[in-house]
C-alpha cells in the first residue's frame, strides 16, 4: 500500500475515512440502485472513493462536494456496465439478504411485517422502471435533489428530467396501484 | 394516502450498506485487482488448465457451415471459441440439461456464486488440483485479469440512443430487430460500441426487454467467451430461422418452471450474437429472431 504512510498521510486518511462515513451510504445506495448488484456497487463506491482522493479537489461547498460524488458514482456505473458488459438479468435481490432490520422500530412483529412488505413491493416496482427514470426517481425523492440539480450530475437538460420524472411517476402510480401520492 | 417520497426514503434506507475503510481505498493495486477478479471470474474458470469447464462438445455443437464459433450450452449459459480452440479443450460433456422444474435450481445465483459451483464440481471431479497447478493457474489468472483490464480500458467507446443515429455512424454492422415488433409503451434504446468489436444493444419497453450482444472476432487468431446467467438455464433447443440460420436457445426459468427470460446464440462468419428476452413468449421472440437480417455479417 503506498503513499499514506507519512504523518500527512495519517491526516489523509482520517479525512478520508471521514468521508467515507458521511458519504457511503448515499453512494452505495445510487449505485446499487443502478447496477443491482451488492458487489459492483461496491467497486464502484471504492473506485469513486479512491478518485476523490486523488483529485485532492478543493469543493466550494458540501452541496459541491457532495454533486461531484454523485456525478462520479454515476458515470462510474454507466463505464463498469458498458465495458464489462454488465447484464442486467439478476432478478430483485433477495430482500433478507439486501435489507437490514430497523431495530429502532418498536411495533408489534405483524405491522413490521407488513410494512416490510410495503417496502419490498416499493422498491420492486422502483427497480423495475428503465435506468434513467430510476436514476431520477432515486435523486429526487431519496437525496432531495432539484430537477436543476439532477440535470447538472446527470448531463442532462432540465426538461428531460422533468420529462422522465413525470413518465417514472406515472409508471410507478400504475404498478403501485394509486396507493401513493407524489409530489 | 402515504407520501412516496416517504415510504420510498424508508425502503430504500433498508438497503445494506457495506464496510469500506480509507486503507481499502487506499491499497489501489489490491482493489482493483479484487474488482476485475470479481468480474471476471467466469473467464479465468474457462481459462484455469484443471477446470472441468471444457469449451467445446463437438459432438453436439458442431459449427454450421455459415459459423466460424463454437457455442456450446453450460449450467448457467453459453460457452463459445473458435474451432481451434475449441478442438484444443474437446470435452464429450453432454449438452442437454433437465427441462425447468425442481431441477431447474431458480434462486438469486451470482456470477460468483456460479463460478464458485463449478470450481467445487471440478475439484469433486479430478480429485483436486496439486499445488504446483494451483499456482500455475492463480499466475495464468492473474496475467489473463490484467490483460483483460488493459485491454477494456483501451478499446474506444461509443454511444447511441437512437437506431438512426447508431445506423447513421456506420461502425458496424448489426441485424437489428424488426422495430415495430420491440417498439412499444415507454420505449428506450441504447446502442453501445466499444473497440469497433463488441456492441451492445439494449431496448426496452413496457415489461419488456431486447438485448443483443455482439462480438467480433474476425481480427483474432483465437477467442473463448462465456455468457452467464445468474438464475441458470435449462431446456436447451435449437430454432431455425426463415433465413435458414440457426439459433441455440435456452430459458432462464423460476421457481415454479416459468420461463423468465429467453436466451439465444449463434455464430455467424466472424461475428458471434447473444440475443436476451425479457418478458416476451416464446412466439414473439422467435418472431424476432426471424425478422433479424443474419447476412449483413457474411
Amino acid at each position: 500500500m503506498g503513499g499514506l504512510q507519512t504523518e500527512r498521510g495519517t491526516q489523509d486518511t482520517v479525512l478520508l475515512e471521514k468521508k467515507i462515513e458521511f458519504y457511503l451510504a448515499t453512494l452505495y445506495r445510487i449505485a446499487f440502485l443502478q447496477l443491482k448488484n451488492a458487489e459492483d456497487a461496491e467497486d464502484v463506491v471504492q473506485e469513486v472513493f479512491y478518485q476523490y482522493m486523488k483529485a485532492n479537489r478543493i469543493f466550494e461547498s458540501q452541496e459541491h462536494e457532495k454533486a461531484w460524488l454523485i456525478k462520479v458514482t454515476l458515470n462510474a456505473c454507466k463505464k463498469l456496465w458498458r465495458s464489462a458488459w454488465y447484464r442486467h438479468h439478476a432478478p430483485m435481490p433477495d430482500m433478507e439478504t439486501a435489507y437490514e432490520p430497523h431495530e429502532q422500530e418498536k411495533e408489534q412483529p405483524e405491522n413490521t411485517y407488513i410494512r416490510g412488505e410495503e417496502s419490498r413491493e416499493l422498491m420492486k416496482a422502483v427497480w423495475e422502471l428503465p435506468d434513467k427514470y430510476r436514476e431520477v426517481i432515486h435523486l429526487f425523492y431519496y437525496e432531495g435533489l432539484s430537477v436543476k440539480e439532477i440535470s447538472s450530475v446527470c448531463g442532462r437538460q432540465e426538461s428531460t428530467v422533468t420529462a422522465q420524472l413525470t413518465r417514472g411517476r406515472k409508471v410507478l402510480k400504475k404498478k403501485l396501484k394509486e396507493e401513493y401520492q407524489f409530489e | 394516502m402515504n407520501s412516496f417520497g416517504d415510504a420510498y426514503k424508508k425502503a430504500a434506507d433498508k438497503i445494506k450498506v457495506p464496510v469500506i475503510t480509507a486503507n481499502q481505498i487506499a491499497d489501489e493495486e489490491c482493489r482493483k485487482k479484487v474488482a476485475a477478479y470479481r468480474r471476471n471470474r467466469q473467464l479465468m474458470a474457462v481459462a484455469a488448465a484443471a477446470s472441468v469447464f471444457l469449451l467445446c462438445s463437438l459432438g453436439v455443437a458442431a459449427a454450421a457451415g455459415y459459423a466460424k464459433s463454437v457455442i456450446r450450452t453450460t449450467e448457467y449459459g453459453f460457452e463459445t471459441a473458435d474451432e481451434q480452440t475449441a478442438l484444443l479443450n474437446n470435452g464429450a460433456k453432454d449438452t442437454a440439461y433437465p427441462e425447468g422444474g425442481e431441477g431447474a435450481g431458480y434462486g438469486l445465483l451470482t456470477a460468483r456464486d456460479a463460478g464458485e459451483g463449478t470450481e467445487e464440481e471440478a475439484d469433486e471431479q479430478t480429485g483436486g488440483v496439486t499445488e504446483k497447478q494451483e499456482q500455475k493457474n492463480q499466475t495464468e489468472s492473474a496475467s489473463m485479469e490484467d490483460t483483460l483490464e488493459d485491454t477494456v480500458e483501451e478499446l474506444e467507446e461509443l454511444m447511441f440512443d437512437s437506431r438512426a443515429d447508431f445506423l447513421n455512424a456506420g461502425v458496424m454492422p448489426a441485424a437489428l430487430p424488426v422495430e415495430e415488433l420491440v417498439c412499444g409503451e415507454d420505449f428506450s434504446e441504447e446502442y453501445i460500441v466499444c473497440g469497433g468489436m463488441f456492441l451492445l444493444v439494449r431496448m426496452e419497453t413496457k415489461g419488456h426487454i431486447f438485448m443483443m450482444n455482439q462480438s467480433y472476432y474476425g481480427d483474432s487468431s483465437g477467442h473463448a467467451s462465456s455468457v452467464v446467467y445468474p438464475e441458470g438455464v435449462c431446456n436447451e433447443r435449437k430454432y431455425m430461422t426463415g433465413q435458414g440460420y440457426t439459433y441455440t436457445v435456452v430459458d432462464s426459468v423460476g421457481e415454479e418452471g416459468e420461463v423468465r427470460r429467453i436466451h439465444a446464440a449463434i455464430s455467424v462468419g466472424d461475428y458471434e450474437l447473444i440475443v436476451d428476452f425479457s418478458g416476451y413468449s416464446e412466439e414473439e421472440a422467435f418472431r424476432i429472431l426471424d425478422g433479424m437480417d443474419l447476412t449483413v455479417y457474411l
